[in-house]
């Protein structure tokens, strides 16, 4: 076969979303090759939560819904088929099965977005790709992460509305809006996409000259459905806990109590923070560049400079107004030091750089811009010079990021303190650990609970919250094994009434002894004698009593009617 | 001579017929041996004579009739039919077909006795029709008595006086017995092989329809008998059997499966009476008799329209319904162990949730529905000489204020004058309209017809009336105050004829008045929603559906073949759709134009304008239901029976259950009462609360969204109001259920004022 003849039947197959996939599914797979055995594709606690309470969702002692909590509930939901495979569960790899399809549909839109805006099919193939191959963007495709959801429907939404703005196609405003919809139920920084969105709608609207009445009928439509999944997890969260901003206090509980303790704390830092307000922008540069290489960068910086003098400028702006709009949410959510997002500083800290990682759809926008420019110049020189551009910007991204990536801190996550404790003390219980249900606390313990390999239907948690708080009543009763996590953090208060409660009373060693020690936290195991014994002292019938029989099924609403009735 | 009904003129004329034994010859054939028989005045007896391998019984069977007829008054026919015996029995019938006037009767049914008798009968010529066994055995004057007693009785049953031995006589005694007294009731020997009757009982017996000859026709005759109140006469004579010329095993079989038909009869009455909505009446077209009924201009069968009201059919069906669901929802509680009223909310709650995602995949399903798009290049290609005569009905009733809009759009259609058939169909009791109208000075083409002052006074009457005056080959109706556009009948032709296979066309309403007061503009929301989203929808699914009560395109012949309208429902629009529909003329095509309506102004006149509407819903609902299993079948489908379920029943279901719902929810909300956490609990909330916020919201949004199609943007936000549309709609229900009862079929007018009047915004 002549080249000739190859480069023919190559051009016959070629389509951009062939492309897309083929390099989605290679760069993922790539990836994950790189990250199973490192275990990196499971090194965020958060990811494990999320693998945790999906499973949940079918692996539990009350199984359902009610197990989401108050969690965005997309990513879970679309995890909880695969995570119900116990292989997928137990490796991790369930993010990878999930997010994958993510990622191509996520490149798909971003090319489309891109022509909506250039016109030009190279560059906005290059712009997809960019995104595509960003190892950043991989390493949270093939984790359990709920931002590869987040990336689609942020894309997602951008399309529809660039094709609105372009087309005057109302159906195309309302997928939109139903993307940001769905946005806001995969993580909250989307919750800003409403207001922006609604401005840019506005904005449009004036621009085109629409009458009032038409104007305000446009924004009620986009912004009835666009604000959907927001005024969800508003009324869920209120229906859920009977705080409707409960979202913002990161807490699984449904304990006002602890509630109001947050929000205390969060009222207490103030409207804004000087320092961090003047740290910003260096610190949202330190992160994108980190990501993104410089190279990546400068290219986008020029597109944007050059879409001043395009003719889909408009279009641009008020697609980037859509895309920014979760930067502006993570911007309000630094400088003010609230917790809306639980926004840490970001560098050097790699794992939280992830509140910025989706300003990469924006910066594959504007590189496209970059590369269209270049090519549609009439000198012949310069064309070639964009196409160069086009190369040189995709393997920058892959080279440069990748060199800070895998030889940068990421590497060390799995070894870090909090991450050796858990999985020490998770080991030290998987070896001792015969049978019987666990009482054990939500906060930092997902990651313990995982690596510890107890069947999630034998674990006693804040979810099962009947269940749950008879337990740490009296948990002699109900559990054969209690886990305090004795770790400073978020966990001290979710395990404080446990404390509160026993630990430090005599009763509580009467029926308790400790069996472990390890990595911060204490395991007890039960005096099954001393249960039982006491049990026959009161003349209750031993098999209605869980730590006695490990198959007893208890209603906490009848579980003391009906042991008094066994009474002998 | 006295006469009875099936005798005939007494006096001789033509002393050359045959007589007693005469044959037939072959130059006289039977029907001209009856006529010449009916001519002189004879007395003919038709004796049918079912035989299944009975070569060996019919000769002396054949002796005894004409033995019994020799030198009498009667004339008599035999009529064998043969149930596919092997043993010679047809060929020997023909044999003697030259010496007895017998005729061989090939059956065409299934094999048995009764469908044997059934197709001897349906041939015999005779006034007195006699059913005799081959294997029966009389003395020479039992038949003769038996003819003659038919003067004073009508059904005549051999009584026997002698049997063959004491036991065979103690059985068959109590077998009768058994038989005729405990399951039938009957005071004869049901068994009897020799039943007369008299021939103009089978015209009744056609129309019984509970009769089945499967089951024993003679018995079922008897049975009738006894029922309508025909005298019954026995007549002891001496007869005997040969018995067991088919085997023991013959005679066993012969008697359990007359003993079967009987029960057979009995449970199937049971069941008749009380389950009658399963067994429908045959197909009694009278519509097809010209549409000629003046005295109400219905032309439909009882069965098919809302004159009848509430049957016992529909009691019979609601009771049952109602008492299955409550029994099942009983049943389910126990099994699982759930309170009962969370059983019922559940269940309402899951229907709720049922017919709110049923609307909503209709409405995806229209967003890629097939629309013919005709252009002004389209319509141009149509010569007047192609077009055919449309004719459009305009039903009147003081409307006088509004004619002169009327005669301005009709004066304004794009259509050639000669083409056009304008009939206004007037009340004649109402002269305001009709001085109004000769006022105007019409036009040639504009025809006034005056509705009979007869009852019903309805809309449908009115068009009924008007269909016999139309000459069109397509039918359209126009109300008074609607505003086609002007192209609309030439697209309607064009869509016609590119589409033979359509029957009919649904038009798109809009609302010229929509922006006038808050009622016109929620009242715009609904229309929008439901011709731009629902109906399209509903039609490329091919559903059956209610359509529209005006500036719906119809084919004459659809009109001709499902009876016209239904002079008594005051919906007769939702009426007609499920008929044309069970007729298997599909549901429609949508046509590419638009009529604008004008919406009800205030409170009360929409109430009124609903309360009609749903109570024409519910007449459609108990008439169509009258008989499920047959709307089933003629539906073709158990999805378009459900699709019937819920659009016609469910829509007024769902009306209540809005209601219902919103009670619930705000009685929690200000009593939290105790009762309502028992019945909103576990999956019963999920729903709920999926109902009431994605059912609300989806539906509200969508009404605004169409009106934001429609171009109505001032009006966009008003949708935010639906959910008190909603509840207005409950209280019409509400109404709409009282009238059913009240006023079943008053026609409560809408008022359109002409001050509204105006272009469409």
């Amino acid at each position: 076969m002549k080249i000739s003849q190859l480069f023919h039947w190559l051009r016959k197959l070629y389509d951009s979303n062939v492309v897309l996939a083929i390099a989605t599914i290679f760069s993922a797979t790539a990836v994950l090759a790189y990250a199973y055995p490192r275990w990196l594709h499971i090194s965020d606690f958060d990811g494990i939560a999320n693998l945790n309470v999906a499973r949940f969702l079918t692996h539990s002692f009350t199984p359902g819904f009610s197990q989401i909590g108050v969690w965005n509930l997309l990513n879970h939901m679309l995890l909880a088929p695969a995570v119900a495979v116990d292989f997928w569960y137990t490796t991790g790899v369930a993010g990878f099965i999930v997010h994958v399809p993510s990622l191509f549909l996520t490149a798909y839109c971003i090319n489309r977005l891109c022509m909506e805006v250039t016109d030009d099919v190279y560059a906005s193939l290059v712009a997809a790709l960019i995104f595509v191959f960003n190892p950043y963007v991989l390493i949270f495709t093939v984790s359990p992460m709920s931002e590869p959801v987040f990336f689609l429907l942020l894309a997602a939404s951008a399309m529809y509305f660039a094709q609105w703005v372009r087309r005057d196609s109302m159906e195309k405003l309302l997928l939109s809006a139903a993307c940001i919809a769905l946005s806001s139920v995969a993580r909250f920084e989307a919750f800003a996409l409403v207001p922006m969105g609604v401005f840019a709608v506005i904005l449009t609207g004036l621009h085109r000259k629409y009458s009032w009445s038409r104007l305000s009928s446009e924004v009620l439509l986009f912004g009835l459905i666009a604000c959907l999944g927001s005024v969800f997890v508003v009324f869920y969260s209120w229906f859920y806990t009977g705080n409707p901003l409960y979202f913002i206090s990161y807490s699984a509980v449904r304990d006002t109590a602890d509630v109001t303790v947050h929000t205390m704390q969060m009222i207490s830092d103030g409207w804004w923070n000087a320092e961090r307000v003047h740290s910003f922008l260096p610190t949202l540069y330190e992160a994108l560049r980190l990501q993104f290489s410089l190279l990546i960068l400068v290219v986008a910086a020029t597109g944007m400079t050059w879409l001043a003098v395009r003719r889909q400028r408009w279009t641009f702006l008020m697609t980037i107004i859509v895309l920014l709009a979760p930067t502006l949410f993570v911007a309000a959510s630094y400088v003010t030091g609230k917790r809306y997002i639980g926004v840490p500083p970001f560098y050097p800290q790699y794992v939280n750089i992830r509140y910025v990682l989706h300003v990469g759809v924006a910066l594959s926008l504007f590189c496209s811009c970059s590369i269209a420019a270049l090519r549609s110049s009439g000198y012949h020189f310069v064309r070639r010079a964009g196409f160069g551009l086009g190369i040189v910007s995709l393997v920058a991204s892959i080279f440069f990021s990748a060199h800070e990536f895998y030889l940068g801190s990421f590497q060390a996550l799995r070894n870090n303190v909090a991450y050796a404790g858990n999985l020490s003390g998770a080991t030290s219980l998987s070896e001792v650990y015969d049978f019987g249900n666990v009482l054990i606390s939500h906060g930092d313990n997902e990651t313990f609970i995982f690596e510890s390999h107890i069947p999630l239907e034998r674990i006693v948690y804040e979810s099962n919250y009947l269940y749950y708080m008879q337990t740490i009543r009296e948990p002699w009763l109900f559990v054969r094994w209690v886990v305090l996590n004795m770790n400073d953090g978020i966990a001290r208060d979710q395990i404080s009434r446990v404390f509160f409660y026993h630990v430090n009373k005599d009763i509580f060693s009467q029926y308790y002894e400790l069996v472990l020690e390890d990595g911060g936290r204490k395991i007890y195991r039960v005096r099954e004698s001393v249960v039982r014994d006491v049990a026959k002292k009161l003349g209750y019938d031993p098999k209605l009593i869980p730590t006695l029989n490990t198959d007893a099924k208890w209603d906490p609403a009848k579980f003391y009617e009906q042991l008094k009735a066994s009474k002998r | 001579m006295s006469t009875g009904e099936f005798i005939g003129d007494d006096e001789l004329r033509d002393g050359s017929l045959p007589r007693g034994s005469d044959a037939i010859s072959d130059e006289l054939t039977i029907s001209q041996y009856a006529e010449a028989v009916t001519r002189a005045g004879e007395k003919l007896v038709s004796v049918v004579v079912p035989t299944n391998n009975d070569r060996s019984l019919v000769k002396k069977c054949f002796q005894c009739v004409d033995d019994a007829f020799r030198d009498t008054e009667y004339r008599y026919e035999l009529i064998v039919v043969d149930d596919h015996s092997i043993d010679g029995t047809p060929e020997y019938v023909r044999s003697v077909q030259g010496e007895l006037p017998v005729r061989l009767v090939e059956k065409k049914g299934k094999k048995g006795r009764s469908i044997s008798i059934k197709e001897g009968v349906d041939v015999a010529l005779g006034n007195a029709i006699v059913i005799l066994d081959p294997d029966v055995r009389f003395t020479k004057e039992a038949l003769v008595s038996m003819v003659s007693k038919l003067e004073d009785s009508y059904i005549v049953v051999a009584s026997r006086s002698t049997y063959p031995s004491f036991v065979y006589g103690i059985f068959s005694r109590m077998y009768g017995w058994i038989i005729g007294r405990v399951l039938l009731s009957v005071n004869a020997n049901v068994r009897s092989g020799i039943k007369v009757f008299r021939r103009s009982l089978l015209d009744s017996l056609r129309f019984d329809p509970e009769f089945d000859p499967r089951l024993g026709f003679d018995a079922v005759l008897l049975y009738h008998a006894r029922r309508v109140g025909w005298p019954i006469s026995s007549v002891l004579v001496q007869y005997t059997r040969v018995l067991f010329h088919h085997g023991y095993s013959g005679e066993v079989l012969s008697r359990f499966s007359f003993a079967y038909g009987i029960v057979l009869i009995k449970v199937v009455h049971i069941l008749r009476a009380t389950f009658p909505f399963l067994f429908p009446p045959p197909p009694i077209e009278y519509f097809s008799a010209g549409f000629t009924n003046v005295n109400d201009y219905l032309f439909l069968s009882p069965a098919q329209s809302a004159k009848g009201h509430i049957t016992r059919e529909t009691v019979s069906l609601f009771v049952i319904v109602v008492g299955l669901s409550l029994v099942s929802m009983f049943g389910v509680s126990r099994a699982f162990g759930i309170p009962l009223l969370m059983g019922i909310a559940f269940g309402i709650s899951a229907m709720y949730l049922l017919l709110v995602a049923f609307k909503l995949v209709i409405m995806f399903r229209s967003l890629p529905a097939e629309r013919d798009v005709l252009t002004a290049e389209d319509l141009a290609t149509v010569t007047n000489e192609e077009l055919p005569i449309v004719s459009v009905l305009i039903p009147l009733y003081k409307e006088q204020e509004i004619i002169p809009q009327i005669f301005r759009y009709l004066s304004d259609f794009d259509y050639p004058r000669e083409k056009l058939d304008i009939i206004f169909i007037l009340e004649s009791t109402d002269t305001e309209t009709a001085e109004a109208f000769l006022a105007m000075n019409p036009p040639s083409h504009f025809k006034a017809l005056l509705s009979p002052d007869v009852q019903p006074k309805t809309k449908p009457k009115a068009m009924n009336v008007a269909f016999g005056a139309a000459k069109g080959e397509i039918l359209v109706i126009f109300d008074a105050e609607v505003l086609p556009e002007r192209d609309q009948l030439k697209k309607a032709y064009l869509t016609f004829k590119r589409h033979p296979e359509a029957k009919y066309l649904h038009s798109r309403m809009d609302v010229y008045n929509a922006d006038y007061n808050w009622i016109t503009r929620l009242y715009a929301g609904e229309f929008c929603y439901f011709y731009h989203f629902f109906l399209p929808g509903l039609v490329s699914s091919n559903y059956p559906i209610p359509i529209s009560g005006h500036s719906t395109y119809f084919r004459r012949e659809v009109i001709e073949k499902v009876g016209a309208w239904d002079a008594y429902n005051v919906a007769e629009d939702c009426d007609i759709g499920i008929r044309i529909y069970r007729k298997g003329f599909g549901s429609g095509r949508m046509l590419d134009t638009h009529t604008w309506e004008q919406s009800t102004t205030t409170v009360a006149t929409w109430v009124r304008q609903r309360t009609r509407w749903i109570q024409g819903f519910i007449q459609t609902s108990i008439v169509q239901l009258r008989y499920p299993l047959l709307l089933k079948r003629e539906l073709k489908t158990w999805r378009n029976f459900l699709i019937f379920l819920v659009l016609v029943p469910g829509n007024v279901v769902l009306n209540i259950l809005n209601i219902v719902q919103w009670g619930m929810f705000v009685l929690w909300n200000v009593t939290h009462a105790p009762f309502l956490q028992v019945a909103y609990s576990g999956v019963t909330l999920y729903l709920a609360t999926i109902c009431f916020f994605f059912g609300n919201f989806f539906f509200t949004f969508y009404s605004m969204y169409s009106l934001y199609v429609r171009k109505h943007y001032r009006i966009v936000p008003w949708g935010l109001l639906m959910f008190a549309y909603w509840i207005m709609l409950g209280i019409a229900t509400i109404r709409a259920t009282i009238h059913l009862f009240l006023h079943p079929h008053k026609w409560d007018k809408t008022s359109h004022p002409a001050i509204h009047v105006s272009k469409p915004s």
